[in-house]
């Protein structure tokens, strides 16, 4: 009975989200009914789509050219939509990296069209134009960045390999987890704190191979945004920064078939239209093939048998039925697959691993001013382990699966608001690690259970230009979480049968941001920003690792709190060709999780009991300064930063550095167009070396000299640096062939620094025999490493 | 011919990719040196049971050799330190290889479990030199050290014995299917409703028991179940893995030893053996937990077992 109530109480939860969504509409166009009815206004709307292929794009400034700071910004749909008084405009279309558009307009009543950008890299130009040039001074965003894949597959990468995760981490207050992995950190957050969103599904581990590659193929990445700053409120679930990753939706007008290869992975991208301009589909996939190619070689050894390969298969499909609605079947599977054999002792491991997200959207345009999309999406994450030696045989699993729902309305009362509005709710499954084995007859197997829970969120937000000067963002996002059984407590024993309540969390978040007008080209920003958390993943190592285990917020795992306090001065220089910002923020965060001293993997015992809570904080100071236009373009970074957390029941308290604190950190990205043909990009990274906990002493047991540990993160590692070049060759003359290629050649690491990846010791003994000896010793792992790339277009005109 | 070329060319690509990896020698800041008083004391309930003793040393700073000056000066003189069963306290007794005469000194050495000819340092420890103390289960037992103005304590009991129900030799899976090493089996029945903790040594027939890289277990999987062990031939500490690691030569002699533990005894072990194998790109220390007040190190209870067996052929 108690579970019919929960229930019911979700799906009035539900009900209730859906209700206010038609409550607060009316209210909100009663609240601006002053700007809509006080002067004749009507509406310009439609969407931007670029020529040629009919992408939508996102993020589009459409301004007026006479009154730059009268505006809009296409949403992630490509929808725009600016309601204006009676009059004649000129309206422009500004996309980085696209020429612009300027639509004369004599506004008499609302209007509906769709506007069309160019490429620059479609009509050969190395740079056509930059945004709207006074986006960063003019927007209330704090900590946002956009950047094109154009931008991305420039820059020098690790084998090759292009990775847009990677590329954030080149902007200030983002670091690596180390050296070559994809895994970030930002303003001193950890991994797990990252809402890392794909076509809208959470992603829940973005790497291959142990992290070193991201799991987003850059052919059928189309755009991405980094939240650092203060997230606006229809982002939530996570306490740090938001990357929210959108998939091509495919060429509606023509096939082209697109593809790279490389040393170590080779990718094939078919795309195009369904029905011509209406529908369109995109299929992209990627897969490594370094130990395959060493498969013959491997099999005459006694590990026959042993192999290693990752691949991503994303597809995406979308229809257009009417001018007002359209539906998006987005979908995502990508399998870390490791095999390893050993014919001598015959034994066998088998890990695979890996995310599959799913996501059905349907864009309906309400009316001329109001935009609503509804999503129904899932996602799933699991990470096996199987294997055995003839009748023994073992397995462990664990993964999260969720299937969400979730709306949201974008309202364009007037050019001063920008409103947003919407719900979300996940029902979340959460296994933890299961392990069962069998010997012979003999079966043995830890009886752990999933745990499960509904997290249902609420937002209202509000972007609003006060005066002439005076711009503020106001949101609000209400989330509530319900751990529900069956689960036992450790606290009382109680018993919750399937679907009781737990516990329930309720935590109103308020998020505002301003933005202060100083001159045409300067400005301050500021904002404070509540974000909670309600699932953790809590790592045992200095990164994360795909057995890593999701845990729910329950009634010993509290939900992780971070409240950020940001502000910042914005200038733009040389008629807004450089643009420089100087930003500061301080991070409040409570009830962070971390494993209790001593913590030795076990499948005896529930993680959360292993888990202590603590606080932490995180303080800095990041620099910017970026050229977008001119044949030489792209960023100088510095970061000053300190991230510190305490826990009672570590250390007494101690407040200690984090794994994630890198003091300095400063990051140079240039790309210059050598000619028409070839184009040179660098980046330089320094940054303060990683804490680690120091040996204190060694102490003889058994005869064996054993490590006891001083306090932890006490002492940095070396320093680390790094100059990655590339080289990139496109035959100008045939990039607008039906058949272009071009090649890529990559420097990773060109001077050849040994940066640090790990440390260990070795000890050499019988104490007593007075011959004993000790090594402490340090890894580099990537030493210089050049790389080449054959990447392919093929476009079959229709 | 050109197969053959084309497997060269396949594993040099492999290798290419795969072994960017450089390593060298370094010396760790020596900051966080802090000496410590480090004791190791084990009471055990056995027929076979070395008499009760501790050696108590001194934490050291990470030197790259421990040459015989060294190890000599980290052994704590003059300590006084003493066991009490709860009724009565026994004094244990400061004893030094330097003071003995052979054949005394290999008498005693062999009786903690040392191999004389393999010692080079004056080891001293502190011992029942009379046997005073007789090891019960069940019964609480508490070790006091005190040098200079440190003390230091600790508490252990010794649990329940659970003894091996059979032991039995099997051919070894995968190639080593031969007839020269085979793989050892035991039975044991756990008891239902409590916590066990197990933990075994190995060795050759006239050789020192050892345990192995990992020597410790619970009973999460098998609580009050007859569960079959595998039982791994320990390697010494600098042994290289081979193929036959683990397996046991077919004819020899073996000798067994099969201990259950109290909770604290195992989890310094646990925490100790996974700290010495915790090293990698992403591992993270483990600190050991040891149960000593103000020091380091463990006074472990153990009920103890022996089996000496021939390797079936």
């Amino acid at each position: 009975m108690f579970r019919f109530n929960l229930l019911i109480n979700q799906f009035s939860l539900l009900f209730d989200l859906t209700r206010f969504m038609k409550l607060i509409m009316p209210l909100i166009i009663l609240l601006f009914s002053s700007d809509i009815f006080s002067q004749q206004k009507f509406t310009i709307s439609g969407y931007v789509k670029e020529l040629g292929s009919g992408e939508s794009l996102i993020g589009v400034n459409i301004y007026l050219v006479s009154k730059p700071s009268v505006g809009t910004v296409s949403n992630t749909y490509g929808f725009y939509s600016i309601t204006l008084d009676s009059g004649n405009y000129d309206l422009q279309f500004s996309y980085l990296g696209y020429t612009s558009v300027v639509k004369n307009i004599h506004l008499i009543s609302n209007r509906f069209f769709d506007v069309e950008l160019t490429s620059g890299v479609a009509i050969q130009e190395v740079e056509v134009t930059a945004d709207n040039p006074r986006k960063n001074i003019e927007s209330t965003d704090m900590g946002t960045i956009d950047m094109s894949m154009e931008t991305v597959k420039k820059l020098p990468a690790l084998l090759g390999e292009v990775d847009l995760l990677k590329t954030l981490q080149l902007l200030p207050g983002v670091s690596s987890a180390s050296e070559g992995t994809a895994g970030i950190y930002v303003r001193g957050g950890g991994p797990d704190q990252n809402l890392v969103l794909l076509d809208e599904a959470i992603v829940y581990n973005t790497g291959h191979l142990f992290g070193f590659f991201s799991i987003f193929n850059s052919d059928a990445i189309k755009n991405y945004t980094l939240i650092k700053g203060n997230m606006p409120a229809n982002y939530g679930g996570r306490i740090s920064s938001v990357i929210d990753v959108q998939m091509k939706e495919g060429n509606n007008q023509n096939y082209i078939m697109e593809g790279g290869v490389g040393l170590i992975s080779s990718r094939l991208t078919v795309q195009g239209p369904i029905q011509k301009e209406k529908s369109s589909f995109i299929i992209s996939g990627r897969r490594t093939y370094a130990l395959d190619l060493a498969q013959p070689f491997i099999d005459k050894t006694d590990f026959a048998g042993t192999n290693y390969y990752f691949y991503d298969l994303n597809v995406k499909v979308n229809y257009q039925f009417s001018d007002k609605d359209r539906i998006y079947l987005s979908g995502y599977f990508g399998r870390d697959v490791f095999t390893f054999a050993n014919q001598v002792r015959g034994f066998t491991v088998d890990l695979p691993y890996g995310n599959a997200t799913g996501s059905i959207r349907w864009n309906h345009i309400l009316n001329e001013n109001l935009f609503l999309n509804v999503s129904l999406i899932s996602n799933d994450y699991n990470f096996g382990l199987n294997g055995g030696q003839e009748a023994f045989r073992f397995g462990v699993d664990s993964g999260v699966r969720d299937y969400s729902v979730k709306a949201d309305a974008d309202y364009y009362p007037s050019p001063d608001h920008q409103i947003k509005t919407g719900f979300r709710y996940t029902y979340h499954r959460l296994t933890p690690t299961v392990v069962n084995a069998t010997n012979g007859e003999v079966e043995f197997k830890t009886d752990f259970k999933p745990k499960f829970g509904h997290e249902s969120e609420l937002y209202f937000m509000d972007d609003w230009s006060v005066s002439r000067t005076w711009k503020l963002n106001l949101g609000i996002r209400l989330s509530m979480f319900n751990h529900v059984g069956p689960y036992v407590s450790s606290l009382d024993s109680a018993i919750y049968n399937q679907g009781d309540l737990v516990k329930s969390y309720f935590i109103p978040e308020p998020r505002i941001g301003f933005n202060k007008s100083i001159s045409s080209t300067s400005s301050i920003k500021g904002g404070i920003s509540i974000a909670s958390q309600f699932i953790h993943l809590v790592s045992n190592s200095g990164s994360t690792l795909p057995a890593d285990v999701w845990v729910p917020s329950t009634e010993i795992v509290k939900p992780q709190i971070g409240i950020q306090y940001a502000i910042g001065y914005y200038r733009n220089f040389f008629d807004n060709k450089i643009e420089a910002s100087v930003e500061t923020y301080f991070k409040d965060l409570r009830n962070q999780l971390d494993y209790r001293e001593s913590y030795v993997e076990n499948f005896s015992a529930e993680v959360e009991n292993e888990f202590v809570s603590g606080k932490g904080r995180a303080y800095g100071l990041e620099l910017f300064v970026r050229k977008n236009k001119g044949n030489l373009t792209g960023w100088i970074g510095y970061t000053l930063s300190r991230t510190e957390r305490w826990f009672n029941a570590i250390e007494q308290g101690r407040v200690y550095p984090s794994v994630y604190d890198r003091p300095h950190d400063l990051v140079v990205v240039a790309n210059y167009a050598l000619s028409k043909n070839w184009q040179v990009s660098g980046s330089f990274i320094y940054a303060s070396g990683k804490t680690y906990t120091p040996i204190k002493s060694l102490f003889f047991i058994e005869g064996r000299p054993n490590i006891e540990y001083g306090q932890r993160n006490s002492e940095r590692l070396e320093d680390y640096h790094r100059l990655d070049i590339s080289f990139v060759y496109a035959n100008a003359e045939k990039k607008n062939k039906p058949f272009h290629s071009s090649w890529a050649f990559s420097i990773y690491n060109v001077y050849n620094r040994r940066n640090l990846f790990f440390t260990y010791t070795d000890f050499e003994s019988d104490i007593y025999s007075g011959n004993a000896s000790a090594k402490a010793l340090k890894v580099s792992l990537f030493t210089i490493i050049p790389s080449v790339t054959w990447n392919f277009y093929w476009k079959v005109i229709k | 011919m050109m197969k053959m070329n084309y497997n060269r060319i396949a594993f040099v690509f492999a290798l290419a990719i795969l072994m960017f990896s450089c390593e060298e020698e370094y010396i760790p800041k020596g900051n966080a040196y802090e000496k410590q008083i480090v004791v190791e004391s084990y009471i055990e309930k056995s027929s076979e049971a070395y008499p009760v003793y501790a050696i108590v040393t001194y934490s050291l700073p990470f030197y790259s050799s421990f040459g015989i000056d060294v190890v000599n000066n980290s052994f704590v003189r003059g300590a006084d330190v003493s066991v009490n069963d709860g009724n009565k306290t026994y004094q244990l007794q400061e004893v030094c290889l330097s003071s003995l005469q052979e054949p005394f000194k290999s008498i005693v050495l062999k009786s903690l479990g040392f191999q004389p000819d393999s010692i080079k340092t004056d080891i001293c420890i502190y011992a029942d030199v009379n046997r005073e103390i007789i090891p019960e289960e069940g019964i609480e037992y508490t070790i006091k050290v005190i040098k200079d103005t440190d003390t230091l304590t600790a508490f252990t009991e010794i649990p329940k014995l659970i003894s091996i129900d059979s032991i039995w030799f099997e051919k070894p899976p995968g190639k080593n299917q031969n007839d020269t090493f085979a793989q050892m089996f035991c039975i044991i029945s756990d008891l239902p409703g409590q916590k066990d903790y197990y933990r075994y040594y190995t060795a050759g027939q006239e050789e020192q028991l050892v345990a192995n890289v990992n020597s410790v277990t619970d009973d999460i999987f098998f609580d009050g179940q007859k569960f079959k062990f595998t039982l791994i031939e320990a390697r010494g500490p600098d042994e290289e893995f081979g193929d036959n690691s683990g397996l046991f030569r077919r004819g020899d002699t073996i000798q067994l030893k099969w201990c259950t533990l109290p909770q604290s005894h195992y989890e310094f072990w646990n925490t100790l053996e996974t700290s010495r194998t915790r090293q990698g790109p992403f591992a993270s220390y483990v600190r050991i937990d040891g149960n000593i007040a103000n020091g380091l190190g463990i006074f472990g209870g153990q009920n103890c077992s022996y089996y000496t067996v021939v390797v079936t052929k």
